[in-house]
């Protein structure tokens, strides 16, 4: 190994010959044993300390983030899956709702005769008075 | 990590307890927002929980599984856009007077801060990874699905683009 192949696994890996790839340790520790190669692994060695400060993080604050990990696992298990909630009496109100006016419309639709005929819109104006919900009747 | 498989909560607690920590600061580290990386960090841990199941300890290590995710989230919120993280504002100097020590280790490392903030966020991950959290060169190209290889390079990458903006930035600090 070169003093420059050195200096360029130390641009790599930095100032501790531990962390470097288990191939190179042995002709690397041979070069760090001169003063050039010293001088190498000093000033990498010094830029690797100001690498390895980490941001600060508090328990308080790890224990924070923890306790809303926790909270929304709980409010998740809470939830109930999407076919027990439609099962519900409230749920089922407007789908009943729905499902009636959809069988009186198909009941109405096999009763009343496809052509006009008087006695049929006197049977729709017995039920719904027509003129009633004209627009331009008096109200 | 078998008893959080079998949905037990408090073998969950003692793993987050442990682990929690160490997700918040890659993340960090990431997107340089201490907000966001709490919000990663609760996001990474519901992964972990709901996807307990179909973590295999013969193919990873846990802590290697728990960086993955950490990273791949870290990385997602790097592409959207969003403010500037609260670091950026100007600093207000305290009233009490510190060490000169302290002080130069402070401007240092604000001055690492902003070179690191240049860096593409892959870069930011090995530095983390590798620098920040210990890693062997083999953990951390594990953690970021890369080849021993690829990982180097990115870490070479990185530690040079790095000094170069250090020193770019140390310079222009002088000449003013």
């Amino acid at each position: 190994m070169t003093l420059d192949q050195f200096r360029d696994l130390a641009e790599i890996w930095g100032g501790d010959i531990a962390r470097w790839p288990a191939e190179t340790r042995g002709a690397a520790r041979v070069i760090a044993a001169g003063e050039p190669g010293a001088a190498v692994l000093r000033e990498a060695a010094a830029f690797d300390a100001l690498l390895a400060a980490p941001p600060e993080v508090t328990s308080a604050r790890a224990g924070r983030v923890s306790l809303a990990v926790l909270q929304r696992i709980g409010s998740g298990q809470m939830r109930e899956p999407w076919y027990r909630r439609l099962l519900q009496p409230a749920s089922l109100l407007p789908a009943g709702t729905l499902a009636c006016s959809a069988l009186v419309g198909l009941w109405l639709a096999g009763t009343l005769p496809y052509q006009h005929s008087h006695e049929a819109l006197a049977a729709i104006d017995a039920v719904f008075d027509s003129s009633v919900v004209t627009l331009w009747s008096p109200q | 990590m078998l008893d959080v498989v079998a949905r037990r909560q408090q073998a969950f607690r003692v793993l987050m307890a442990r682990h929690m920590p160490r997700a918040i600061r890659i993340a960090q580290r990431i997107v340089r927002d201490a907000a966001e990386a709490d919000d990663i960090g609760q996001e990474a841990f519901l992964r972990v929980w709901n996807k307990a199941s179909s973590f295999d300890p013969s193919i990873a290590r846990f802590s290697t599984w728990l960086y993955r995710i950490v990273l791949n989230l870290s990385f997602d919120r790097t592409r959207k856009p969003r403010h500037a993280p609260i670091e950026d504002a100007a600093e207000v100097a305290a009233g009490d007077p510190a060490p000169v020590e302290t002080l130069i280790a402070a401007q240092q490392q604000r001055l690492l801060e902003a070179a690191l903030a240049e860096l593409p966020e892959r870069q930011r991950g090995a530095i983390a990874l590798f620098h920040m959290e210990g890693l062997s060169g083999e953990e951390a190209a594990r953690a970021m699905n890369l080849s021993p290889k690829a990982f180097e390079s990115l870490l070479g990458r990185a530690r040079l683009a790095l000094k170069k903006e250090v020193e770019r930035r140390q310079d222009d600090r002088r000449r003013a």
